[in-house]
């Protein structure tokens, strides 16, 4: 957990303030329609 | 799922656009974003985790449902201003309309089920298609079918899944707003940013 923690805190010093941004928008919108959409997965990939 | 590939599909357009045009990838800021996760959180565990789907009483879903949607759109009326957002709102509204007319779920009919190849037997006429947000209704007894789950993917795709004018117009507000570029530019330095 430390190692996973100290991980994403060296990538999130190395990476700019905007693309953190960009991947906090990113991950907002997908929970957004994640949510706010209700299509039925019938039978998954290759049925019919 | 299928409309987290509408997020995939907007992103590579909206970073192809930008490339394209010379210029940098800059996403106009959506505030209160909290709200989405606030909204999100309880749907995740009544929808998608199997350990917690599994013991969440199917009373409760349509609580849950219309509650999370609602905040939802108090996100969207906050982030009103934003191009695209006004139909993302739409969208959900049109989803929320036909959910709460349903008694809190949405509607797919057998029909739909059966020509989309779901196993007989698993479902049964209303009540909840597996762990997901659908009841299954029969035509007549849907209110506002047509905002009902009912559109499909064309069959050349090899993925079986069943939607909603809603999630339509959601689908085509989010690529709308991955694709709409805020970007300058492009000096040397500058990449994409989510500002």
């Amino acid at each position: 957990m430390k190692k996973l923690s100290s991980k994403i805190k060296f990538f999130l010093s190395r990476a700019d303030n905007h693309t953190v941004r960009l991947i906090v928008t990113l991950a907002s919108l997908a929970l957004f329609v994640l949510a706010a959409g209700a299509p039925d997965s019938v039978g998954g990939i290759g049925m019919n | 799922m299928i409309l987290v590939f509408a997020v995939a599909i907007g992103l590579v357009a909206g970073l192809l656009n930008a490339k394209l045009r010379g210029k940098s990838y800059q996403l106009k800021e959506l505030k209160h974003l909290w709200l989405v996760l606030v909204a999100t959180l309880p749907q995740i565990l009544a929808f998608f985790l199997p350990a917690t789907r599994e013991r969440i009483p199917d009373q409760w879903i349509p609580f849950i449902l219309i509650s999370s949607q609602f905040i939802l759109l108090v996100f969207v009326w906050l982030n009103r201003k934003v191009s695209s957002i006004w139909l993302l709102g739409i969208g959900l509204l049109l989803n929320i309309t036909v959910i709460i007319l349903n008694n809190g779920w949405m509607p797919i009919t057998p029909e739909v089920l059966e020509a989309q190849g779901a196993p007989a037997g698993s479902w049964q006429i209303g009540s909840r298609h597996g762990y997901s947000k659908d009841i299954v209704l029969s035509k007549e007894s849907t209110v506002l079918w047509i905002l009902s789950d009912i559109l499909t993917l064309p069959n050349w795709i090899p993925y079986r899944v069943v939607f909603s004018i809603g999630d339509a117009i959601l689908a085509l507000g989010v690529i709308g707003y991955l694709l709409h570029n805020n970007g300058s530019k492009q000096d040397n330095k500058s990449k994409f940013t989510g500002e």
